[in-house]
């Protein structure tokens, strides 16, 4: 029950203590008090809330005693003699020598302390680097804000492509007003180039366009110009650097290149072109990288001026600029009836328009020409680096608050001298800000050493700005202020908060104040370790799975030639040259390789509801195809015992298309088959045989229905595969190397081995693997070090207790258990958090794997030991220590 | 809102002039004050009796405890004559920074 009374009692009682305030002060002012009371009371309030209101306008007691003061001195400050300066500045070269001191005095400590702060500052920094170019990609585009690509959404099995099978002048077709401008690619193509003087050169990079690139996108031409320099058939335009690999010195502009084009098959063999235009080095934050660009019109040459009106072809790629103001989703809507007008409904593929800036990291398309990152990484990664800056920041924390009881006697001393506690937290505080500078001077150091390591840690080179960015600088010194704030702020207020009289009497165990809060925190440490560690694991797992799961087919020493010109009899001479070398065991060809497979044809089938189609996956092989790749063929017969007039409509099935088309016996069934890239008339199909499921792509895909036919005769297919034998592997390379330059005289030579080509596809996975183990390693190994040195403080505070409980008949075992014991309960509490956590993150990461493990229970319980056996390791040694020393010297401390 | 140095500055003769009127006590100026100025000045405690203190250790006021009806004290202040010739002195010095004010903020045609 509210005593009014009393409260105004121990209000006057407060006041009393006020130098500046007098009796007859007080008196008037309680007056005032009663005043105010008896006038809210009479507007109806309660007793407690009218004190409540008119004590809290009145002020506290230092406010009011303060302005007594004012009014009554001549003080320029204002500030009450008893009331000591907030800062005095002749103290400031004193903080600094005592704490320096202090440093020194636990270099230990101290070393931890910087070296934990300097390695978090730094995997933050590097991962914020790494964050903010994958971020910007494409931004240094002027219109960035505006451009759009055009995707495609086919109707097989729901996958997006980068290219639209539209006719490449649709958009001056369709004729939108929204449209300010557009610009088309024709795909990214390989090409051998010669220059007059007989020197050879591999372009990977050639992007094929036309003069709609200079005005959609910002790439600038150093030397020619940019509105013609697309436009003739022939034409290329060049990197600088490039043109200075092909002419040195000398002036590029006009010189003719013999450029012999690998995939575009049909039409001439070789073509000459003319450099129209310099370029400047494409930015490493572009998504279209390239070295060089041939004008789109040349394409003419090869295919004919159908090749752009054909609404059946589909490797160009749109680029759309859109007009100021105009919004994306209007004109989806509108891009896509403007499809269905044109094809006549017939086309079950929608479009889609993506922004520029969400293709580098949203982009999950098929068929895509552009350098391509991770979202999920991006933010996995960004998680991570928050996570160790911020086990960096408990264990400063903790080592700071655990060691409060060495500086408890300054704090008190200070104190008794006049030392406002806003002065102790300050003094504090910038001994943090002190250490976190140098920290981060040295995280600096280190990223500059480290930086050989990026691309293998985050398969991105990054550049390190310095004084070219003070906007940078100025960030790191913010980072610095926070962490600084962070992690000397608790420690501060927690010494300025000692009593002085009780510290300097000796009579409190200052160390040990608050252990729920220091083992709350070490509890953080290890959940985060944990939970890094079971990531680590289950992604090293699922990459391991990808890398080796049974696909269905052999791919163990497989080496596949692609081939640039496609000629039926050279390849026979070829393969008839392979086959006298013992060591290699089979020779195939077809189109596509049997994990690379992307041409897809709306196929019906005997028994099969009108109007019914699926998308079927097909491809031309020869009859080795299957021998050579080791494929079961569960039915039927392979093409091998088909004869030459049967093959022409003889197919060979996988598993899930028999499955898709319902079809209990699959042999001699037809399918009736829309035509594909090599055959344009329905043709009709029976099916011959049925093979094995086995992987179509990368296991990010699920295997989806497939038809095989055997290539014609007297034809090849644009891929050759070899099976060798495991042994003398690099002579049988370079034998193969020799019978290529006899076979294919004016063929550029390249070669890979099936399973690098599955390394590669699974290159994300791996780095992101990489990346996350190295983090958490590097968490785990902090937390530790971080749990040393608490250790270390937290056993010299208990250094009496042990010495007793020996004394008292402990056994050195014991004593050990007991220390230990109690992190051994926090790393179980740690693991008790991590677990469901951790197995909720790589559940949703491993989901969208078509193809993946289940986690298993050990790897948790493995982490969950791990971290156990490291805690005991890091506390063991001191528990050790301090249970083994001699009781005597214990007790004689102090 | 006022400012705290237009405040600091009127406090004399806002005080002054309250009194004139006849005897009151700390609560009372408070209020009245509020409802002069249409709570447009609102004095915080803390600075009010500092400044009646210094009026009366300057002699423009002087300060009486008294009983009131419900048995407590009460301090009252009323004017001095030096009080009264402060005010006049004040009143003279506001009323020139007010005419020279109010001149200077009249449309310009009415100024010449």
């Amino acid at each position: 029950m509210f005593d009014l009374e009393r409260a105004i009692r121990a209000w006057k009682g407060g006041l009393a203590r006020s130098q500046s305030i007098e009796e007859g002060y007080i008196a008037e002012l309680e007056g005032h008090l009663r005043d105010g009371i008896e006038e809210l009371v009479g507007q109806g309030m309660t007793e407690e809330e009218a004190f409540n209101q008119v004590a809290a306008r009145l002020g506290g007691t230092a406010d009011i005693g303060t302005e007594f003061y004012k009014a009554c001195t001549t003080r320029r400050s204002g500030r009450p003699p008893w009331q000591p300066p907030r800062f005095v500045p002749a103290l400031g070269w004193n903080y600094a020598k005592v704490g320096l001191r202090n440093m020194r005095r636990h270099l230990g400590y101290t070393l931890i302390n910087v070296f934990g702060l300097a390695a978090g500052l730094t995997v933050f920094l590097v991962i914020g680097l790494y964050v903010r170019l994958e971020l910007s990609f494409d931004r240094f585009h002027e219109k960035s804000d505006r451009i759009v690509r055009i995707e495609q959404i086919v109707d097989d099995g729901n996958s997006r492509k980068a290219t639209a099978s539209l006719p490449a002048t649709v958009i001056s077709i369709l004729d939108f007003p929204e449209i300010e401008d557009v610009t088309r690619f024709c795909g990214v193509f390989p090409f051998l180039l010669r220059t007059a003087d007989g020197r050879k050169l591999q372009v990977e990079r050639t992007l094929i366009s036309d003069e709609g690139l200079f005005r959609v996108f910002s790439f600038r031409l150093k030397k020619g110009d940019p509105r013609t320099a697309l436009r003739a058939p022939n034409s290329v335009v060049l990197t600088e650097g490039l043109a200075k690999r092909f002419f040195g010195d000398t002036e590029p502009l006009g010189k003719v290149l013999r450029a012999s084009n690998p995939q575009l098959r049909e039409g001439d063999q070789t073509l000459d072109v003319q450099v129209t235009g310099i370029l400047e080095e494409v930015p490493a934050d572009s998504h279209l990288s390239f070295e060089m660009i041939l004008s789109e019109s040349t394409l003419e040459d090869f295919f004919g001026p159908e090749v752009f009106t054909d609404t059946t072809s589909n490797f160009t790629q749109f680029y759309i600029l859109l007009r100021p103001g105009e919004s994306v989703s209007a004109l989806d809507a509108k891009l896509r009836s403007g499809l269905k007008r044109l094809q006549g409904g017939q086309s079950r593929n929608e479009l889609y328009l993506r922004p520029l800036t969400q293709i580098h990291l949203c982009a999950d398309v098929t068929e895509e020409i552009g350098v391509i990152g991770s979202i999920k990484r991006v933010r996995l990664f960004s998680i991570v680096a928050l996570f160790v800056l911020l086990i960096a920041v408990i264990n400063s924390v903790n080592l700071s608050t655990a060691r409060s009881a060495h500086r408890a006697k300054e704090v008190g001393l200070r104190k008794v001298s006049g030392a406002q506690r806003t002065a102790l937290v300050t003094q504090f505080l910038c001994e943090s800000i002190l250490t976190t500078f140098v920290a981060s001077g040295l995280a600096l150091v280190l990223m500059l050493v480290m930086r050989p390591l990026f691309p293998a840690l985050l398969g991105q080179n990054l550049r390190i700005p310095f004084l070219d960015e003070p906007i940078w600088l100025a960030g790191i010194a913010l980072l610095a202020m926070v962490v600084a704030v962070l992690s000397g702020l608790y420690p501060a207020l927690v010494l300025s908060s000692f009593h002085p009289i009780r510290v300097l009497k000796g009579t409190m165990s200052s160390g040990y104040r608050n252990p729920i809060l220091r083992k709350s925190l070490v509890v953080i440490q290890f959940f985060i370790s944990i939970s890094m560690i079971i990531a680590t694991v289950v992604v090293l797992q699922q990459v391991s799975y990808l890398t080796s799961k049974d696909l269905g087919f052999r791919s163990d020493q497989v080496i596949t030639i692609p081939l640039n010109q496609i000629n039926a009899v050279q390849t026979e001479v070829f393969r008839a040259e392979l086959m006298k070398n013992p060591h290699i065991l089979n020779v195939c060809s077809s189109d596509y390789l049997p994990y690379d497979s992307i041409n897809w044809t709306g196929t019906s089938w005997e028994g099969a509801a009108p109007g019914t189609e699926i998308s079927i996956n097909n491809n031309y092989v020869d009859e080795d195809f299957m021998s050579t790749y080791q494929m079961k063929l569960v039915r039927g017969r392979g093409f091998q015992e088909v004869s030459r007039a049967e093959a022409v409509s003889a197919a060979i099935v996988n598993e899930t298309a028999a499955k898709a088309m319902g079809w209990d016996e699959p042999i001699g069934k037809r399918l009736y088959y829309g035509g594909d890239y090599r055959s344009e008339s329905n043709r009709e199909i029976r099916v011959v045989g049925v093979v094995k499921d086995f992987h179509l792509r990368s296991l990010h895909f699920a295997i989806t229905p497939l038809v095989m036919f055997l290539l014609p005769e007297n034809t090849t297919g644009s891929n050759i595969s070899i099976k060798i034998s495991p042994e003398q592997i690099p002579s049988t390379v370079a034998f193969i190397q020799k019978a290529f330059r006899k076979s294919f005289p004016d063929e550029a030579y390249s070669y890979h081995f099936v399973n690098e080509d599955f390394q590669r596809m699974y290159r994300t996975e791996r780095d992101t693997a990489r990346g996350l183990s190295s983090l958490g390693i590097l968490a785990v190994l902090m937390a530790c070090l971080g749990l040393f040195g608490l250790a270390s403080f937290t056993m010299q505070q208990r250094t009496r207790e042990i010495g007793v409980r020996r004394a008292l008949g402990a056994t050195a075992l014991r004593i050990t258990w007991l220390l230990t014991g109690e992190y051994l309960v926090l790393i179980a509490i740690a693991n008790f958090l991590a677990w469901p956590v951790a197995h909720i993150y790589v559940s949703a990461w491993l989901e969208e794997f078509p193809y993946r493990i289940s986690p298993q229970l050990w790897v948790f319980v493995a982490a969950g030991l791990a971290g156990a056996i490291l805690a005991v390791g890091s506390v063991g040694l001191h528990s050790i220590k301090a249970a083994r020393a001699n009781p005597v010297d214990a007790l004689r401390h102090e | 809102m006022i400012t705290r140095a237009l405040v600091a500055a009127s406090a004399k003769p806002i005080i002054l002039s309250l009194l004139l009127s006849g005897e009151n006590y700390g609560y009372q100026i408070l209020k009245r004050v509020q409802k002069v100025s249409g709570n447009a000045i609102d004095w915080s405690e803390a600075m009010l009796y500092p400044v009646l203190h210094r009026l009366e250790r300057d002699g423009l006021i002087k300060s009486e405890w008294r009983l009131t009806e419900k048995n407590r004290m009460r301090k009252y202040y009323l004017l001095t004559e030096l009080g009264r010739q402060d005010l006049e002195t004040e009143k003279s010095q506001w009323l020139c920074v007010h005419k020279a004010l109010m001149r200077l903020w009249r449309p310009a045609a009415e100024r010449e």
